[in-house]
């Protein structure tokens, strides 16, 4: 049965997961057979968010490029589609599709989304709705602009956020949902938006509430969500208090068990999070200037969507009339197997985190690296980017011994927007978790001539370069699979070192399950 | 056959003054004469070279210029096994009328006999050029790597 399994990213953590959840995908980790689309949406009222805006450029453009491959085979292979898609049927490829916007939030405050101006102040008719509202909320909430989202204060975001599931995206949601399908919902605990909405989503999706289409079936879907405890401090302290973060935890964890855990809410809820750190962001109130630095936690959170998956059947138990009904929550942590102050590295994980990624994100590293640091000295030499001389294409000439991939392609405004952009995110990503702390830190610094001693603690005993890739990629470019790209751009490319690079670390037992 | 064979060296470099070089490299050995020797060198050589280049060699970034190389080699490899295989049957012959006309300095048999092999050498190796040539044009469209060369 074909499931699709819908991804809510809520606040800055939930685009920065499902950011490191797309270059996994890219990568080539699959989720289980089973489930053949992916839809992310991201739900943040931070609409120049930078954190934001660059997961929904990086979505578009792992769609721009699988759209472009013909029967991908472990790179892109994954479908990822925007609600739009399902329910217009369209392939229009829209980065703001990816984005849940919420109404009335870009030119108010608080207290103008309220209405906190019209309310009553009739306090001898017991109707002083604005002392009220005063208990609840300071001054500079109610003055507070919601455009950079709620900056820490989960009881703004509440209110706000509760337009959400009444909205036009939230009933498309519902409307594209099938049996089968399954949730999982991304937020950090310690913000004002991821902490807000994650318990007033969940609340929707398991009402019963006949307003929102199929609420029948998505009230017994499994839900799986991650939280992400707090991970980091900030350097400056003004409206947002990084020193309240663990404060705010501590609050928020005991309403999430009381409300989520022992109702049995969810099915698997993974916490991550990392006591008394002194790993410090740039402070900035939302807005372009919120773009953290990517952390290995993020990798995690998107570890656990792989994680949920997989054991999607432990959550699920057929009652006597075949009916699934939901187990007691599973609540899961992360580990590792030992801590490394130089930066994590894959030695360290356990066997299935290590098995799960490992071997994919050393592909994508390598191919990245290659068509930095090899593909200009190969271009027009090696025969697998030999394409056909204009003396050639005025005769006819084998069609077989002509490569698509020549100094044409490599010069087009495809390649360089699609591909090489794409990869050029993925570098930032890689780079931005190894200056961070905890550090993730699993390649090397190559050059060209020692390409496979990229992977930290598994240098090889004789140097092996991208030679080898190249001696692989002419012997490949002829086959048919790899060639036939039903007119698509991309597809000879990827497909041709998805295959020659996957060759290549087997035959030099790389990450093969030998060394695991 | 044998009669074809020799015409390819003689009809350039016979030269009755020195008729009993040119016996011996058409008499002795039998099947493998001096003439069908040079002629299997010419051809077996840049075969086997060349298929080493299309099916065994493997740089990938080889250009037309590597492939020229290959071909140097092989000229100067055929070159090299043609003149020191002749210059061996030429001087250890069984011919004792040949045996003394290279110890009798006023034959002139030696002087002819080192020229000859430099020419002949030449000549094999210029022949080989071609049959690698053809094998490449050939070898090419099997090869996994060189399709492209050397054109």
């Amino acid at each position: 049965m074909a499931r699709k399994l819908y991804i809510f990213g809520i606040g800055g953590t939930g685009s920065r997961v499902i950011k490191a959840f797309t270059f996994l995908l890219a990568s080539g980790v699959k989720l289980s057979k089973e489930f053949d689309t992916v839809i992310p949406i991201i739900i943040d009222p931070d609409i120049s968010n930078g954190d934001l805006n660059r997961t929904k450029t990086i979505l578009k453009l792992y769609q721009e490029i699988q759209n472009e491959i013909h029967k991908p085979y472990k790179f892109f292979s994954q479908k990822l589609k925007t609600i739009n898609e399902l329910t217009d049927n369209s392939s229009d490829v829209n980065p703001e599709y990816y984005h849940f916007k919420l109404e009335g939030v870009e030119d108010n405050t608080f207290g103008e989304y309220i209405g906190f101006n019209s309310l009553s102040s009739n306090f001898k008719d017991e109707k002083d709705d604005k002392s009220f509202i005063k208990l609840l909320y300071s001054d500079k909430n109610l003055q507070s602009k919601l455009d950079v989202g709620f900056k820490g204060h989960p009881n703004m975001g509440t209110v706000v956020l509760n337009q959400f599931t009444t909205s036009e995206n939230f009933n498309n949601f519902a409307n594209t949902f099938a049996d089968g399908d399954v949730i999982f919902i991304i937020n950090s605990i310690f913000g004002g938006t991821g902490a807000a909405g994650y318990p007033l989503l969940l609340k929707n999706l398991r009402s019963n509430n006949k307003d929102i289409p199929r609420i029948d079936k998505i009230r017994i879907a499994p839900i799986g969500a991650f939280t992400m405890l707090p991970y980091f401090a900030l350097d400056n302290k003004d409206e947002i208090d990084a020193e309240s973060f663990e404060q705010k935890t501590v609050s928020a964890i005991d309403y999430y068990n009381r409300t989520i855990l022992k109702q049995n809410q969810i099915d698997i809820q993974y916490f991550i999070g990392n006591k008394g750190n002194t790993n410090f962001e740039e402070y900035s109130v939302g807005g372009v200037g919120q773009k953290n630095r990517a952390h290995f936690f993020e990798l995690v959170g998107a570890l656990s969507i792989f994680n949920f998956t997989k054991h999607i059947t432990d959550v699920i138990e057929n009652n006597e009339d075949n009916e699934y009904q939901r187990s007691n929550t599973k609540v899961r942590e992360f580990g590792i197997n030992e801590f490394n102050e130089n930066g994590i590295i894959f030695q360290n994980l356990d066997t299935e985190s290590r098995e799960l990624f490992a071997f994919h994100l050393t592909k994508l590293k390598l191919f990245s690296e290659y068509l930095d640091k090899r593909l200009y000295k190969a271009l027009g030499k090696a025969r697998w980017t030999k394409g056909k001389g204009k003396f050639m294409q005025l005769i006819k000439a084998q069609k077989n011994k002509y490569s698509p991939l020549d100094k044409e392609y490599f010069n087009s405004p495809e390649y360089k927007n699609q591909v090489k952009n794409f990869l050029n995110f993925f570098e930032e990503w890689l780079s931005e978790m190894e200056s961070n702390n905890p550090a993730f830190a699993p390649f090397n610094e190559i050059k060209d001539d020692n390409a496979f001693d990229i992977i930290v603690g598994n240098e090889l005993s004789d140097k092996k370069g991208f030679e080898i890739v190249d001696t692989i990629n002419n012997e490949l470019i002829e086959e048919q699979d790899i060639r036939n790209t039903n007119d698509l751009k991309h597809s000879t490319l990827i497909k041709l070192f998805d295959k020659s690079l996957d060759r290549a670390l087997k035959e030099n037992n790389i990450l093969t399950k030998k060394q695991n | 056959m044998r009669e074809l064979i020799s015409r390819i060296y003689e009809s350039l470099f016979y030269n009755s003054g020195y008729k009993l070089i040119f016996d011996s490299l058409y008499d002795e050995g039998g099947i493998m004469n001096g003439y069908n020797t040079m002629l299997l060198i010419f051809l077996i050589t840049p075969i086997v070279v060349f298929s080493y280049f299309y099916f065994i060699y493997k740089k990938p970034l080889a250009t037309f210029m590597t492939w020229m190389y290959w071909l140097i080699g092989n000229f100067i490899l055929v070159f090299g096994i043609t003149y020191f295989v002749i210059r061996q049957r030429l001087f250890s012959t069984t011919n004792n009328e040949l045996l003394n006309a290279y110890t009798d300095v006023t034959t002139g048999y030696a002087s002819y006999a080192n020229q000859f092999l430099i020419y002949v050498s030449l000549y094999n190796a210029l022949l080989s050029l071609i049959v690698a040539f053809l094998f490449s044009i050939i070898a090419k469209h099997f090869s996994k790597q060189f399709i492209h060369l050397p054109f």
